[in-house]
């Protein structure tokens, strides 16, 4: 029993770290309820929901995390399913590259967008050199660079989760789906994508996420034409130093984010007990 | 025991191999064109160059901001990955050697950090300081990054300790040893490099940070705040010469990091 004290003991610091989190959190609820007078007000929320601008830059990210993450899927699950079944030299390629972008920094991956699809970015040099266009076509500065940005960042988020499952699936079952007859493709979406389930779940929801909530993409590759709920929290926060309403927009949005997490899940579970039965 | 690859004139491989390297290359081009346009010999920053010059580099050296922004970073990252080692080493000795009831409950709020969007803990972390009181902007970052980087050390150590023998450290206590000391002097050594990749984890996980850290500080900031604002007012190739230097670093890092650990264990 004492042994046990004495372990709870080390816990301490860790604990009281989370602990100051939790406050923290609990004073954004509070900054989002409270009056200036300390009376209980929904006013913050009235602001957020009653003003359209802030609606829709909700909705805008609701959108954008919604096509976002459905492309992430679609590019990124080849790229897992090579990692495991496909060539080991294409395995190292793949680990090297997802490496180099989990080690770069997050300002410096956008950097770089910025310098592919600006007005004097590589791809509007081709287009004018090769006399595709006669001025530049806009990349950037809309949801269109915004949508790009997203996915590049978001995409070791969905292909990490896919690929721990891969990994750990028995090609077994494919070869036997293979041998009764089964062509790959059939092979592929009913015997290796439902396999693969909890890591597509678990990848959807990290990717949804962070797309949903993601500030510095839209800052960038936005440029304030196209704002997120991100952008909104930020401007609200640091530059007018209106904490209530930021804060109830943070609310808002860890509120969706979190209903979509659990509905996934949720989703997620039923679609595997099915299976399971 | 090798494992039987599938023919390579399987329609599955063919387009996902070429889906997956598309993909791949796209996201990496961004990087290779950056380094290429620190070497441009004029202010625009363009891929090709417009000619060659190392200009850039020393015009580095002449923004104080990001000499500055690159020595607060190094040391909170030093200083938040080490203080996230060692709370992550208690709580993952915890974790791992008691059985309580709660513990599944105590872990998923050591993970929190990781759930909750870095837009809203930045917002909270800037309530809380506006609220109570702000310290020093160092102190202020250095609760805020041990808290974001917390959860990787002690998912990282906790792996490690798993995969520890008990028994060993249990024979030293029977032998005579304080369990203290037998965990220091026979446990801990085994989980040598758990603790340096929670270390290096946090340490990359710290300098990486943006958007939490945007929050609080917004001049005389850290590097990735400080480029943020850079490339918010103008585009001349420095930036990318910063980029350069910080992939070539990191290169560097990554390559010592795995002589010592074998980076197969960090990713």
């Amino acid at each position: 029993m004492r042994h046990r004290s004495r372990l709870a003991l080390l816990l301490g610091p860790s604990l009281l770290l989370v602990g100051v989190f939790f406050a923290a959190l609990a004073g954004v609820l509070a900054s989002s309820f409270l009056a200036p007078d300390g009376t209980l007000t929904f006013r913050s929320y009235a602001a957020v929901f009653g003003d359209e601008y802030y609606v829709r830059a909700l909705l805008r990210s609701l959108w954008i995390a919604c096509y976002a993450t459905a492309i992430s899927f679609v590019l990124g699950y080849p790229i897992a399913y090579m990692m495991s079944r496909g060539s080991r030299r294409f395995a190292t390629i793949a680990t090297l590259a997802l490496a180099i972008q989990f080690f770069s920094i997050y300002v410096i991956k956008m950097y770089g967008w910025m310098l592919v699809l600006g007005n004097n970015g590589i791809i509007n040099r081709a287009l004018l050199a090769t006399g595709l266009a006669d001025a530049p076509v806009k990349l950037m500065y809309n949801e269109f660079g915004v949508a790009v940005g997203l996915i590049a960042s978001a995409l070791p988020l969905m292909v990490f989760p896919i690929n721990a499952v891969l990994q750990n699936v028995s090609r077994r079952y494919e070869e036997a789906a293979l041998g009764l007859g089964a062509s790959r493709w059939r092979v592929l979406l009913a015997v290796t994508l439902p396999l693969s389930a909890p890591g597509i779940l678990s990848g959807i929801v990290l990717t949804f996420v962070f797309c949903f909530t993601a500030y510095l993409t839209p800052a960038l590759l936005g440029g304030g034409f196209y704002k997120m709920i991100g952008n909104v929290i930020y401007d609200q926060a640091v530059g007018r130093f209106n904490y209530s309403l930021a804060a109830a927009a943070a609310a808002a949005t860890l509120a969706i984010s979190l209903v979509v997490i659990v509905s996934i899940n949720s989703f997620g579970q039923r679609l595997l007990g099915a299976r399971a039965r | 025991m090798m494992q039987r690859r599938p023919a390579f004139g399987d329609q599955v491989h063919v387009v996902f191999g070429a889906v997956a390297a598309a993909v791949l290359f796209l996201i990496t081009m961004p990087l290779i064109i950056t380094v290429f346009t620190a070497f441009n010999a004029t202010s625009q920053t363009v891929f090709p160059p417009n000619g060659w010059s190392l200009r850039w580099f020393s015009n580095i050296f002449r923004q104080r901001e990001f000499i500055d922004a690159f020595w607060l970073s190094t040391a909170l990252a030093f200083a938040s990955g080490a203080l996230s080692m060692l709370l992550g080493t208690l709580g993952a000795v915890v974790l791992t050697r008691a059985s309580f009831r709660g513990r599944e409950w105590i872990d998923g709020l050591l993970m929190s950090p990781l759930i909750v969007p870095q837009v809203i803990i930045g917002l909270a972390f800037l309530i809380f300081y506006v609220k109570l009181k702000s310290w020093s902007q160092f102190l202020d970052l250095l609760l805020l990054h041990t808290l974001l980087t917390l959860p990787y050390a002690t998912r990282v150590v906790r792996a490690s300790l798993a995969r520890i023998n008990p028994r060993l450290e249990e024979a030293a206590i029977g032998l005579g040893a304080s369990a203290a000391a037998s965990f220091v002097r026979i446990t801990l050594p085994q989980a040598r490099s758990g603790l340096f990749v929670a270390f290096f984890f946090s340490f990359v996980t710290s300098f990486d940070n943006f958007t939490a850290t945007a929050f609080l500080a917004s001049k005389g900031a850290t590097l990735p705040v400080e480029i943020f604002f850079y490339i918010d007012s103008q585009l001349d190739p420095t930036v990318s010469a910063v980029a350069t230097l910080l992939m070539a670093g990191t290169t560097l890092f990554v390559l010592v990091v795995d002589r010592l650990v074998g980076v197969q264990r960090v990713t």
